[in-house]
């Protein structure tokens, strides 16, 4: 339109609007404007909003696992601190009981000892008691016996003599000792 | 923005007096207006970046 | 410079002009069929092209194209809806932000891209229709939010500021905020646009025609340095592209921030 009828004058005006440009350059940019709207917008809004909620999400979870970690390390540790002082009583009471158990041992042994010791030695006094009593008898028969026999056999010969007293011997050793006559 | 004032003071005012200018068979009013209209832009933002501050 | 242009206008140079924006159209007669036409239809699919690609499949742990896409589609987002915007309110814009961003950015990008090379808001239509979109938008917010007449005192009556002199304020804010800041939007688009790639055509064009028509071996020199010249401004140009797909998102997004606000 009036593009031709300038163009015929000379130069155009360039700040002479044409009604068909505007009408296009509305139109075009409208529907772009739509499309955009309709199509490029929500995917990127919604990217966006995933993108925040997954990164404060994540903060939430790690902050949340920090705290539970820090709860399970002081949990740990004060049970091995526990544990720690258990061992140490037990070690202790365990030291204490074995000396305990070391002493009333090592009384018992000397009392033992002392025991049989003792009860050794009565029994040896008394065997050798037995004995003596025994002996004390046992030596006055024989002499008895032996006195009798002498003055029995008229004494004929230093040699009968030194026979009777082997025979005597010989007797005396076929005798058990503990049996009296 | 500010850029606005002064441009629009001038072509208000000086519309004006153009107008009274027609009107009144002069000619020195067109000029003293587009001066007013530039004059009270100037004065106006003043105002208004003073009342900002 | 100047001097050089008029020597060689006078030798048969035909500078550039207005008249270069006008271009024919692609099929038959049609306006709907001409070249910054097609640019701007490309730009919507190339835009949304892009961002359907990189969020089609979005996973926790983004891949490259994802993050190409989160990048670009955080940056308007966050860096200009919701820092301008407030957290409130931002993100029933979002779409209209990205999508001007992108669509301004890649349709000025066009202006140095090889075998396009042509900024589709250079033609001015362009820009009166984005700026009309939005003048329409944050008009409408502020009445949404405020009521016709709340919006009207909201808009014409700043804080802070009482006695006589309101009655002449009143008049001047109504003008910057409802009339003024469309037609600077759409204006500081569009010229940025015209004026870098008129400065483009220029030079290229003088280039071409120093070096190959001027026909003394002098001009040569000066030539290649013209030519030389034209690649330093689209270095130039891509960045004011991208710094002017940034303020007129920028300025939108204050717009409707300041329609949304309770107080001046």
């Amino acid at each position: 339109m009036s593009l031709r009828f300038l163009a015929a004058e000379g130069e155009p005006n360039p700040l002479l609007p044409h009604l068909a440009e505007i009408v296009l350059a509305l139109v075009v940019f409208l529907i772009l404007v739509y499309l955009i709207a309709r199509f490029v917008m929500p995917n990127f809004e919604r990217a966006f909003a995933a993108r925040t909620q997954a990164i404060e999400g994540g903060l939430a979870e790690a902050e949340r696992k920090q705290s539970e970690a820090d709860a399970q390390l002081a949990e740990l540790n004060k049970q091995l601190s526990e544990a720690r002082h258990e061992a140490a009583r037990i070690r202790e009471d365990a030291r204490e009981q074995g000396a305990q158990i070391v002493v009333e041992m090592r009384e018992q042994a000397q009392a033992e000892s002392a025991r049989i010791t003792a009860n050794a030695h009565a029994q040896i006094e008394a065997e050798k008691q037995q004995v003596l009593s025994q002996l004390k008898t046992e030596v006055g028969t024989l002499a008895t016996g032996l006195a009798g026999r002498i003055v029995g056999e008229s004494l004929e010969d230093e040699a009968r003599q030194r026979r009777t007293v082997e025979r005597f011997l010989a007797e005396l050793e076929d005798q058990p000792v503990g049996q009296s006559s | 923005m500010a850029f606005g004032y002064p441009i629009g003071g001038a072509a208000f005012y000086g519309g004006v007096g153009w107008l009274l200018d027609r009107w009144l068979e002069t000619s020195f009013l067109f000029p003293v207006g587009l001066l007013f209209g530039i004059g009270l832009a100037i004065y106006l933002l003043f105002k208004l970046y003073l009342n900002a501050a | 410079m100047s001097a050089a242009d008029q020597v060689l206008v006078a030798e048969g140079f035909t500078p550039p002009g207005p008249g270069d924006f006008e271009l024919p159209a692609v099929f038959g007669d049609s306006l709907l069929f001409t070249k910054p036409a097609l640019l701007l239809v490309l730009a919507a699919v190339l835009v949304f092209g892009f961002f359907l690609v990189t969020s089609r499949k979005m996973a926790m742990v983004p891949s490259k194209a994802q993050y190409a896409g989160e990048e670009a589609y955080s940056f308007v987002r966050n860096g200009i809806a919701r820092d301008i915007i407030g957290s409130s309110d931002f993100i029933r814009f979002v779409p209209l932000l990205v999508a001007l961003f992108f669509f301004i950015l890649i349709n000025n990008v066009f202006g140095i891209v090889p075998f396009i090379q042509f900024p589709s808001f250079s033609r001015v239509s362009f820009a009166y229709a984005l700026a009309g979109l939005v003048w329409v938008l944050y008009n409408g917010v502020g009445i949404w939010k405020h009521g016709l007449f709340g919006y009207l005192k909201h808009v014409t009556v700043p804080g802070g500021i009482g006695g006589p002199i309101l009655l002449l304020i009143i008049p001047l804010e109504f003008f910057s905020t409802v009339i003024v800041r469309p037609a600077t939007l759409a204006l500081r688009l569009f010229a940025n646009m015209f004026a870098g790639h008129l400065l483009l055509i220029l030079f290229t064009l003088g280039a071409e025609y120093l070096v190959f028509e001027a026909g003394k071996a002098a001009y040569t020199p000066v030539g290649v340095l013209a030519f030389l010249m034209a690649i330093a401004i689209s270095f130039l140009e891509l960045l004011v592209q991208f710094l002017q797909a940034y303020v007129f998102t920028l300025l939108t997004a204050m717009y409707i921030s300041g329609a949304l606000a309770e107080e001046h």
